[in-house]
């Protein structure tokens, strides 16, 4: 075998050194690593035993039963870790979050404002994977009722346009607000809107808190939360309460009206059902003061579809009423043990078409 | 002669809500401080609903229809000295007279 010469020595040297160094860069960043996921695990620890974490369900829709059930459970969770002497503060993980509709979106809105009124800043959450999802959050002022400091712009057309109230009083300058912003309105559907709007605020004042909300605390806030928002040609105006419900404000008396209510659901069994009694309350005009003159309200805000046609959601309590005045079609839906605890009016109009 | 009372300039753009706890331009609010006051100086009154966002049913039923049932009009009276106008929406007169006929009396009537 041939005698290496010095050079070719100093070569191997040099290639062995650099075989070394790389091998020992591999380690050093192979230790980084580990040392960064050892931080976040530590980190993740130290959450996971300092906050109660509450995951946040994949869509904010109360429209169909699956994702209405995962809202109302997540809420549910969230007030009473909340609102428990006992548990950690809580920490929302939006990290499964893709969806933000306007109904689960105004519910859970409100459902925030109210355990804030009842232990503030018990809520903080996580940065939504979801860039959208973050914009909305952004937007309607949760971010904000969370104390998440909010680095994001919005930049998404249609959430732009989404915009939430909220107030105890009836306002009319606040449902005239809402309305002023979607220019294309004719006179005539402005009017009725506010009609129906304030009509809306009027029943929340009047019956939504007449008692105990059914959830084992108290009403702090007599407010109704406002939704509005302009796309794809329709309009979508939606008004909150987490009151009792309607079905819960028929009269209690049952001497004055329900012989009217009950001529009008012929099976009686039906009125255990929610969604029967919100139509029975529609369709009757009545609440639980037995007035004569009182209790069109729900009426009115049905009409408003009147001319304008477009379709109207009442959510209360177990029940969901659709009524939509293109085909007259009304339609009842109950979900058991899924109480909103409250009443979410939403109408979905059709506006562009007979825009300027 | 007549007393002119537009809802929009003498009492509120945003007219809502029934009573006072409401809201600041409830119907009661608006029958208490105009309505009835005007009705009760003995000259006609015309009232016009123009130029407002629009009404709900509870501040108008508050408004005409408490002027029978709490104020203590009649409403036989109430035809010959309260007219009622509108130049864009003809139903809301309609509506206002189904509240003022339609209301019971609680407190003793006016004399006219």
């Amino acid at each position: 075998m041939k005698k290496p010469t010095s050079k070719t020595r100093r070569h191997n040297i040099i290639v062995v050194r650099k075989r070394a160094a790389r091998r020992d860069g591999a380690k050093r960043r192979l230790r980084m690593q580990c040392h960064r996921q050892e931080r976040t695990q530590k980190h993740m620890r130290f959450a996971r035993l300092h906050y109660a974490w509450i995951t946040a369900p994949k869509q904010f829709s109360i429209e169909n039963e699956a994702s209405r059930y995962a809202v109302v459970r997540f809420i549910e969770e969230l007030r009473g870790a909340a609102l428990s002497s006992t548990s950690l503060p809580v920490r929302i993980d939006f990290s499964q979050t893709v969806s933000m509709v306007a109904g689960g979106t105004l519910l859970f809105a409100a459902e925030l404002d109210r355990i804030n009124a009842l232990r503030p800043g018990r809520i903080t959450c996580t940065w939504p994977a979801n860039n959208r999802v973050a914009q909305v959050l952004k937007h309607v002022g949760i971010f904000e009722a969370l104390n998440q400091p909010h680095k994001c712009k919005v930049t998404a057309r249609d959430v732009k346009h989404w915009k939430v109230d909220s107030g105890a009083e009836v306002r009319g300058e606040l449902a005239a607000a809402a309305m002023q912003r979607y220019r294309h309105l004719f006179l005539d559907e402005k009017q009725t809107l506010y009609r129906g709007i304030t009509e809306a605020m009027t029943n929340t004042r009047q019956h939504a808190y007449e008692g105990e909300r059914g959830d084992g605390f108290a009403n702090v806030l007599a407010n109704w939360w406002m939704f509005s928002e302009h796309r794809d040609k329709r309009l979508i105006v939606a008004i909150c309460d987490l009151g009792i419900g309607i079905p819960r404000s028929l009269p209690k008396n049952k001497s004055g009206i329900w012989p009217q209510i009950l001529k009008f659901l012929t099976n009686k069994q039906l009125l255990d059902e929610d969604a029967n009694r919100i139509r029975a309350a529609i369709a009757v005009g009545t609440s639980r003061t037995n007035e004569e003159h009182r209790g069109k309200g729900l009426m009115e805000i049905r009409s408003v579809l009147d001319g304008l046609n477009g379709r109207i959601n009442i959510y209360s309590n177990c029940g969901n009423y659709q009524y939509d005045a293109k085909t007259k079609e009304e339609t009842c839906s109950n979900f058991p043990n899924t109480s909103i605890r409250g009443t979410i009016v939403l109408w979905n109009i059709p506006v562009e078409q007979r825009g300027t | 002669m007549s007393r002119q009372i537009y809802v929009a300039r003498d009492f509120s753009k945003f007219p809502a809500g029934r009573f006072r706890s409401d809201g600041p331009h409830s119907g009661e609010r608006f029958r208490e401080e105009v309505l009835a006051p005007a009705l009760r100086a003995g000259v006609p009154v015309t009232i016009w609903l123009d130029g407002t966002m629009g009404y709900g049913s509870s501040f108008l039923e508050e408004s005409f229809g408490g002027l029978v049932r709490e104020n203590g009009f009649l409403a036989s009276d109430l035809h010959t000295k309260l007219i009622v106008r509108s130049n864009n929406d003809n139903s809301l007169v309609t509506e206002v007279w189904s509240y003022i006929d339609g209301a019971k009396t609680r407190g003793r009537p006016v004399s006219s």
